[in-house]
């Protein structure tokens, strides 16, 4: 019995390399991936661990993202937050109110902002645009390395790394300049 | 020679030589000051600062294309640094350091004295829990990356505050960590020279360093834009002199032509050129000894006025009878040669005694530049002359018919002057052109693009202030914090998109005051701030920095004019507050002006020592002043001329005989200039002045007793050679396209014609057969 769903697995498994292309896992690759999702709601935890702070900052709350270039990063707990990037307009929706920012002019917001959101977005030449890529591992469990071009992104942003199973992104981690650094874990909802 | 002859060619040169010994000592000025009343008020004085020292009117845009965007960045970067090498400017900025690291330090500094956040609940346990728990919000959020490095010193985030109350938006888009414009395809730069905006040959330095370093970046000519009002100022500065190069050879070829046909030799046509070039010399040096220095305009208006002297050579040649010596010609034609000169002479009299700098200096130059070429062509040229000089014949006797017109004839000229005066009245309203605007050679695309480039950078308005007068530094800080709060909430309400001021970079003394009562002793702050850090994951001693700076700021005396030297903030302060005698006077440069006129009423409706200064409508203004003074003492001069020729010619009907013609010679000027289009300013002004001149001198030709048939044509000669070289110099001018040349050369064509034309025809010289 345990034999035969051994094989069955494993026949599966088999079944299922078959299917896949052999050819070298490449930036393209992921983009024409994720390309393909119209849309996308999770829920995230984040931990920020910054040297100002004497433990680590831990946001929960949700993400999501629909095509072709609106990112909604909804923050629950412990304070509740709201962020939408759409274009090339920030809004950032609290308790203070409402507050509008042009991404373009403040090169250091779209550091963070297009990371994701370019790469949801499956836009390779927006993330060529901003950063130095480096694309590790293979469909189903790849990392994205990105660092920023720009100077003025770079002194603050070291790098920020993506990684993700097919077109879900699991976990961001971000490495901020002075030793600060941050992650993120997405889970897919159940929807 | 005779002895005599030696005599007065010796005194003639040395006049000459010292004359230019003079002008090399003459400093030439272009202060405007010379266009003001005696009597220039408050704002006068401020326009007349604003537009030599205004920051406005040192601005430079710059705009970079002609190559891919990472390219642009780039250049924008290495261009930016060049400039800044130079020390041609004030500064540069590209959108590579929002404001550079010495004017933020100076920001943080004095934060709480800056912020206008400080204010009585600020250091409440309350308050301060709740800018604890937004910092906490922001560090976690992308924005926190930025917030950190305030964060252990600036918990309330004054300097945010301060940098939201001085900036609009955060400034143009920026891409590869420099300006953009926001379609992305050029880079964008400004600039504040350091030499002031009316300083034509700095800014041209200026300009000439940008373009060199576009061209070491790499970028083609045709990528660059620069706009300003200093760039338009060469540019239009260029244009002029181009021109005027260009048409002044061609004036003199044309002219040096006709007199070559006239006298076939070339002796006499440089004797010719004698008068009016001593008259000139010795007028500016003139002016020089007694006004101490000679101001541009002076020298450009008289230049033009001085052309009336370029005929009196030739009344004198063509007059020479075969045979005849020309000091015996002179003495036929003496009379009225005299009486030219004198007239003239007279007429800038009035101007003379003006009491406008500008005018007063032209009476001067006019005056004695005339009466030095009349007596250089009465005592010089006969010493200096060839002993014949034959002057061709003129074939056709064109007047003949005009001065035979008789009664036809002045019907014909009253009946003109009728159609001339209705013209007039019909278009009285339209008649002045009171925008300087228009003179300008800049073109319309080019003010275009000058108002793009200024909105994308935010770059203030050269047109629109606020000024606020106070008794003192502390008054007008006050009152010019009042203000800001005015222009807020006008600013809310859409009438304009912002304005810069003093008191924001040097709040006055008062609010200083206030706000540091407000920060608490280190005991009770420190209590306050560990009540609201509870609870909250910061770090134990994390805001032992805010501590000490708050005691700094406490114990401190508060931010004085004297700090700020020696950054750009002083530059900025130092041109946003000025003394004005004992007064102290703030300027609110404001931009992007939508109402101006709703704008001045509410402005002023608050407090009189406020009001909206609009500098475009005061320089149009000041220039109308001018041009209504000229007009004044135009008409005394006229009087004066009657004076003159009464004395001159005995028989007040000769004299309306003489002085009718060039008035109507006038009036149809104007009329034919309003139904052409143009619409007269200070140029045609001036212009006409000029044809007073030399219409008087054809009237009292044409009228001259004719003892002979043979004299009479060789009057008519004269008068038509010299209304053939006017004809040929001030036609080439009115080809020009720049305003002004064109404005002068044809005032001046249609002025020589109709006096011509109506002198001939009301003409009746004693013993007329």
């Amino acid at each position: 019995m345990v034999l035969g769903l051994a094989l069955a697995l494993a026949s599966a498994a088999t079944c299922d390399a078959g299917a896949l292309p052999t050819e070298t896992w490449e930036l393209r690759h992921l983009m024409a991936l994720m390309a393909e999702i119209p849309s996308t709601k999770e829920s995230f935890t984040e931990s920020k661990s910054l040297a100002a702070l004497s433990e680590p900052l831990r946001l929960s709350g949700q993400l999501s993202y629909q095509r072709p270039d609106r990112l909604e990063k909804h923050v629950l707990a412990p304070f509740e937050e709201h962020f939408i990037v759409e274009g090339n307009t920030l809004t950032l929706i609290n308790k203070e109110g409402k507050k509008r920012i042009a991404l373009d002019r403040y090169p250091v917001i779209r550091a963070f902002v297009e990371s994701i959101r370019a790469t949801l977005a499956g836009n390779g030449d927006t993330l060529r645009r901003y950063y130095q890529i480096t694309l590790a591992g293979d469909r189903r469990n790849w990392t994205l390395t990105l660092k920023p071009l720009e100077q003025q992104m770079a002194d603050y942003v070291r790098s920020i790394e993506l990684r993700g199973t097919e077109t879900h992104v699991t976990r961001v981690d971000v490495q901020e300049a002075g030793g600060d650094s941050s992650v993120m874990l997405i889970r897919r909802d159940a929807s | 020679m005779t002895v005599m002859s030696r005599v007065i060619v010796g005194v003639w040169l040395a006049t000459l030589a010292l004359s230019g010994w003079l002008i090399q000592r003459t400093p030439i000025t272009t202060d405007l000051t010379a266009l003001l009343p005696p009597s220039a008020g408050r704002v006068q004085h401020l326009l007349i600062s604003q537009l030599r020292d205004g920051v406005a009117a040192r601005l430079i845009l710059v705009g970079l294309g002609g190559a891919e965007p990472d390219a642009l960045a780039k250049a924008s970067r290495q261009i930016a640094r060049h400039m800044q090498d130079t020390g041609l400017f004030d500064y540069v900025n590209n959108g590579e350091a929002g404001y550079s690291n010495p004017e933020r330090d100076m920001l943080m500094r004095h934060r709480y004295v800056l912020s206008p956040a400080v204010t009585a609940d600020r250091f409440t346990p309350a308050s301060l829990r709740e800018s604890l728990e937004q910092d906490l919000r922001i560090l976690g959020s992308p924005l926190g990356a930025v917030l950190k490095t305030t964060l252990p010193a600036d918990p309330t985030r004054e300097l945010l505050q301060i940098l939201t109350q001085l900036s609009s938006d955060g400034g143009p888009p920026s891409q590869h960590g420099v300006w953009f414009s926001p379609d992305g395809r050029q880079a964008r730069l400004v600039a504040q020279t350091s030499s002031p905006g009316f300083d034509i040959d700095g800014q041209q330095r200026a300009i000439e360093t940008i373009r060199k370093a576009a061209v070491e970046a790499g970028l083609p000519e045709s990528g660059l834009v620069v706009s300003g009002p200093g760039v338009f100022a060469v540019e239009s500065r260029a244009t002029i002199e181009q021109d005027s190069w260009r048409l002044s050879l061609i004036a003199a070829g044309v002219v040096t032509a006709i007199l070559l046909s006239v006298y076939r030799s070339s002796r006499v046509i440089f004797l010719s050129l004698l008068p009016v070039l001593s008259g000139l010399l010795v007028g500016i040096a003139a002016v020089g000894a007694l006004f101490g220095s000679v101001h541009g305009i002076t020298l450009g208006f008289g230049a033009t006025l001085i052309g009336e002297a370029v005929d009196y050579p030739t009344y004198l040649f063509t007059h020479v009878a075969t045979g005849e010596s020309v000091r015996d010609a002179l003495i036929r034609i003496l009379p009225t040669l005299r009486l030219a000169v004198l007239t003239t002479v007279f007429g800038g009299l009035a101007m003379l005694l003006s009491s406008f700098t500008g005018l007063s200096q032209l009476g001067m130059l006019s005056m004695t530049g005339t009466l030095v070429a009349g007596m250089v062509t009465r005592w010089v040229l006969p010493v200096l002359a060839p002993h014949h000089v034959e002057c061709r014949s003129l074939p056709v006797d064109w007047t003949r018919m005009l001065r035979a017109s008789g009664r036809g004839g002045t019907w014909a000229a009253w009946t003109m002057v009728g159609v001339a005066l209705t013209v007039l009245v019909v278009h009285r309203d339209n008649l002045w052109d009171d925008d300087l605007a228009n003179l300008s050679p800049v073109s319309e695309e080019a003010k275009a693009r000058d108002q793009q480039l200024r909105t994308e950078l935010g770059a203030p308005d050269v047109r629109y202030l606020v000024v606020v007068v106070g008794s003192s530094q502390e008054d007008a800080l006050a009152r010019s914090e009042s203000t800001a709060g005015v222009l807020r909430s006008l600013s809310d309400r859409g009438m304009l998109s912002g304005f810069d001021a003093p008191n924001l970079y040097l709040p006055s003394r008062e609010t200083q005051l206030k706000r540091l009562a407000v920060l608490p002793d280190p005991p009770t702050l420190q209590a306050a701030l560990a009540e609201a850090q509870r609870g909250l994951p910061f770090r134990q001693g994390l805001f032992v920095p805010f501590l000490k700076d708050v005691e700094q700021a406490r114990t401190g005396r508060g931010l004085e004019l004297s700090d700020l030297q020696g950054s750009a903030l002083s530059l900025k302060i130092h041109s946003l507050l000025l003394r004005d005698g004992d007064d102290w006077v703030a300027l609110m440069p404001l931009r992007g002006v939508e109402n101006d006129t709703e704008l001045a009423r509410q402005i002023g409706s608050t407090d009189s020592r406020v009001f909206l200064l609009d500098l475009k409508e005061e320089s149009n203004r000041l220039v109308n002043g001018y041009r209504h003074e000229s007009l004044r003492l135009t008409a005394l001069g006229l009087v004066a001329i009657a004076m003159v020729l009464w004395w001159g010619l005995k028989s007040p009907a000769r004299v309306a005989r003489v002085l009718s013609p060039v008035l109507i010679a006038v009036l149809l000027s104007v009329a034919a200039l309003t139904l052409l289009g143009e619409r007269l300013s200070l140029f045609h002004l001036v212009s006409l002045l000029l044809v007073v001149g030399i219409g008087l001198n054809y009237a009292l030709f044409f009228n001259r007793d004719a003892s002979s048939h043979t004299e009479t044509r060789r009057t008519v000669l004269s008068l038509t050679v010299c209304g053939l070289a006017t004809l040929s110099a001030f036609g080439a001018l009115a080809s020009s396209s720049t305003p002004v040349l064109h404005a002068i050369g044809i005032t001046v064509c249609l002025g020589c014609v109709f006096s011509l034309a109506i002198s001939a025809m009301l003409a009746k010289p004693l013993g007329a057969s």
